[in-house]
C-alpha cells in the first residue's frame, strides 16, 4: 500500500543550523534543540554557517544579528542567492534592525527579540518548521 | 543920597510878609518825598519779588544794586525793576511753556516704552491691587485691561504659589528682599502655566501710599527649550549606557534561560522542577527590564504609515486587560470612532499600552476612560482614570526617564519618558491634568499628517 510505504519510511528529523558567534548560546540553544527531535547544526559566523548550508540539509536557519563579519540579515541575504530558501530566525536585541528590512526582504525572516526565553525560541522554531515560509 | 526903597518883590521883609511861598515850598517836597517813598518801597519790593521769583546768581548783585538805587533815585529804581521783573516773568512764562511741553513729551515718550515694553509692567498697591497694566502684561495673562486693572494680583497667581507669592509682596513692602530675580508663576487665561521672571520696585512717594512696579519677563519659552535641551542630553547618554548594560546582560540572561530549561526537560524531579520555574521566573524580570532599556537604544526612525488610530486603541486595550482589577470599568469611547493618522503603528501601540497599564495601576476601582478628539489637523486621545492623582511635584517629574513612584522591581520609570518620546517624535505631545483625589487625565496630541521624520533619540 502506497500510504502504508510512506509511513514506513523513517521520518527525516528538521535540521536546524544554529548561528552565533558566541559559543554558550550557540552550545545551549543546541542542547535546548537537542531535547527535541531536531538535528542541530551551529556556526560562528556567516562563512562557517553557509559552508553548513552547502554540506547538510537545513531545514531552518537561526541567526544573531551581530557577528564579525557578515551580520545575520547579511547571512540570510547570501543563503538566499545560493539557493537555500529556508525560513530564517534572526535573534537581535535590536528592533530597528528588522523595522529597517523592506517587506520584501522580510519575508521569510521571523524576528526573535534578545533577551528571549527558552520557551519563546522552541515555540519559533515549531512554527516555522510547522507552517513553512511564512508570508 | 538916598537908597532907594525896594521894590515890593525885591525887598521882601524877613518878617515873612508873604509865608506862602516857604510854606508852599514845603508842601511840595512833602508831597516828593512821599512819592519817592512809595516809588522807592515800590522798586524795593520789585526787586525782592524779582529776586524771589528769578532766584539765580546774579540776582542778589542786582537786587543790592536796585536797594541802592532805591534810595537814591526811587523812581528810576522802580522803572529798572518794573522792567527787569516783567523780563524776568516773561522768561520765566516761555521757560514754564517749554518746561511744560518737554514735560508732556518726556511723559508721553515715557508711557510709550512702558505700552510697548517687551516685559509686563504692572503698578499695584500695597494690596496687591493692580492700578495699571501695560499691552505686554495684557498679553502675558492673555486678559484685556478691564479684566486686569482693579483686580487682586493674586487673582492670577496659582493656588499652590499664592503664599509665595504674598509672603514676597510683603517683604518687598517692608524692604526686605533686594529687586533680585524672582521666578513666579502665574496662569494665562488659558490655563497654561506661565514661567516669568520678576523685578520689582517698591515707589514711596512723599505723602502719598507706596506703590509697587512689578516687571514680568515670560520665561516660560526658554525654560521649556532649557528643559528639552536637558532631556534630549539625558537620553543620549542614558542610551549609550542603556545600550552597553543590556547588551552584557542579555547574552548571560539568555543562557540562564536557555541552560534552565535545557535541565528543566531532562529532570522529572518535582522539587527541582519548581526551582527551575522560580529561576526562569527571576530570569524573565531581568529580560524585561533589559528589554525596556533597549527601547532607548533605537536609532531608528518613527515608520509613519496610514493608521486607523482606533484600532491601535483597541490593541492596547487587549494587551493591557490582564492589569484591569476587578470591577473597574473601562469605557472606551473610540469603539464607535474613526480617524486615520500617519503615524509608526507599533510605537503609537506602545504608548497607549504604557498609558492604559498606570491608569489601570492607578485605579483600585472606579473606571477607566478613553476618550478621542478630532481637533482637524490633530487628533487627540485621552485616558483618564478615577484614580489617586498625582501631585503637583511629582507631575513635573512625571515624563523623566528613571523617575518611578511605583515599588521597586514593579516599574522601571521608563514607560512615559520612552511613551513621550515616541510622541514627540511623531511632532505631537503628551500632557498630564491631575487632580489628587479624583484621577488624571493623559492627553496624546498627534498631528494627522507626518511630520518631517524624526529620529526618536
Amino acid at each position: 500500500m502506497l500510504a502504508m510505504s510512506a509511513l514506513d519510511q523513517p521520518a527525516r528529523s528538521p535540521g536546524v543550523l544554529i548561528v552565533d558567534d558566541d559559543a554558550g548560546i550557540r552550545e545551549n540553544i543546541a542542547d535546548l534543540l537537542s531535547t527535541e527531535d531536531y538535528r542541530v547544526y551551529s556556526a560562528a559566523d556567516a562563512d562557517e554557517a553557509l559552508h553548513v548550508l552547502e554540506a547538510e540539509d537545513i531545514d531552518l536557519l537561526v541567526t544573531d544579528f551581530q557577528m564579525p563579519g557578515r551580520n545575520g540579515v547579511e547571512l540570510i541575504e547570501a543563503a538566499r542567492k545560493a539557493n537555500h530558501l529556508v525560513p530564517a530566525i534572526l535573534m537581535t536585541a535590536y528592533l530597528y534592525v528588522y523595522e529597517q528590512l523592506d517587506a520584501d526582504r522580510r519575508k521569510d525572516i521571523t524576528l526573535l527579540r534578545k533577551p528571549f526565553d527558552a520557551d519563546e525560541i522552541l515555540h519559533e522554531v515549531a512554527a516555522r518548521l510547522n507552517n513553512g515560509p511564512k508570508h | 543920597m538916598t537908597i532907594p526903597p525896594a521894590t515890593g518883590p525885591k525887598a521882601p521883609p524877613s518878617g515873612g510878609a508873604d509865608p506862602k511861598p516857604p510854606g508852599n515850598r514845603r508842601t511840595l517836597s512833602g508831597a516828593a518825598i512821599v512819592i519817592w517813598a512809595v516809588i522807592a518801597g515800590l522798586g524795593i519790593l520789585f526787586s525782592v519779588f524779582a529776586v524771589a521769583i528769578g532766584f539765580q546768581a546774579a540776582t542778589f548783585d542786582v537786587m543790592r544794586w536796585l536797594l541802592a538805587l532805591a534810595i537814591e533815585a526811587p523812581l528810576a529804581a522802580g522803572i529798572i525793576a518794573l522792567i527787569w521783573y516783567s523780563g524776568i516773568m516773561h522768561r520765566a512764562t516761555a521757560a514754564g511753556e517749554v518746561g511744560a511741553q518737554a514735560l508732556a513729551n518726556s511723559e508721553a515718550k515715557y508711557r510709550e516704552l512702558i505700552a510697548y515694553a517687551p516685559d509686563g509692567i504692572f503698578v499695584l498697591d500695597p494690596q496687591a491691587k493692580v492700578l495699571d497694566v501695560n499691552g505686554a502684561g495684557e498679553e502675558l495673562l492673555g486678559l484685556g485691561r478691564g479684566e486686569i486693572v482693579g483686580h487682586s494680583l493674586m487673582e492670577f497667581v496659582p493656588p499652590e504659589r499664592l503664599e509665595v507669592a504674598r509672603s514676597y509682596l510683603a517683604d518687598r513692602l517692608k524692604g526686605l528682599r533686594a529687586t533680585e530675580l524672582y521666578e513666579a508663576t502665574f496662569a494665562a487665561a488659558d490655563l497654561k502655566p506661565l514661567h516669568v521672571q520678576l523685578r520689582s520696585q517698591v515707589v514711596r512717594p512723599a505723602g502719598a501710599d507706596p506703590y509697587v512696579v512689578y516687571i514680568a519677563r515670560d520665561v516660560t519659552a526658554q525654560r521649556e527649550a532649557l528643559r528639552n535641551l536637558v532631556e534630549t542630553e539625558r537620553w543620549a547618554s542614558m542610551g549609550r549606557l542603556a545600550s552597553f548594560v543590556a547588551h552584557e546582560i542579555n547574552t548571560p540572561l539568555t543562557n540562564i534561560s536557555l541552560l534552565t530549561a535545557s535541565i528543566s526537560r531532562r529532570v522529572s524531579d518535582p522539587e527541582i522542577q519548581e526551582r527551575l520555574k522560580k529561576i526562569a521566573a527571576q530570569g524573565r524580570i531581568a529580560a524585561s527590564i533589559t528589554g525596556e532599556l533597549l527601547k532607548f537604544t533605537r536609532p531608528g526612525a518613527i515608520n509613519p504609515i496610514e493608521t486607523e488610530l482606533t484600532d491601535l486603541i483597541r490593541a492596547a486595550v487587549e494587551q493591557t486587560d490582564a492589569f484591569r482589577k476587578p470591577g473597574v470599568e473601562l469605557r472606551d469611547e473610540t469603539r464607535t470612532r474613526s480617524v486615520v493618522c500617519a503615524v509608526d503603528p507599533m510605537r503609537i501601540q506602545e504608548v497607549f499600552v504604557n498609558l492604559l497599564k498606570n491608569a489601570y495601576e492607578a485605579t483600585p476601582h472606579g473606571r477607566v476612560r478613553i476618550r478621542l478628539q478630532d481637533l482637524g489637523s490633530l487628533v487627540a486621545v485621552s485616558i483618564s482614570d478615577t484614580g489617586s492623582g498625582i501631585p503637583p511635584e511629582v507631575q513635573s517629574r512625571l515624563f523623566e526617564a528613571f523617575f518611578t513612584t511605583k515599588k521597586k522591581g514593579e516599574g522601571t520609570g521608563l514607560g512615559l519618558a520612552i511613551s513621550r518620546n515616541f510622541v514627540v517624535s511623531h511632532g505631537g505631545d503628551i500632557t498630564l491634568t491631575s487632580e489628587p483625589g479624583k484621577g488624571s487625565t493623559f492627553t496624546v496630541v498627534l498631528p494627522k499628517q507626518a511630520p518631517g521624520v524624526r529620529a526618536t533619540e
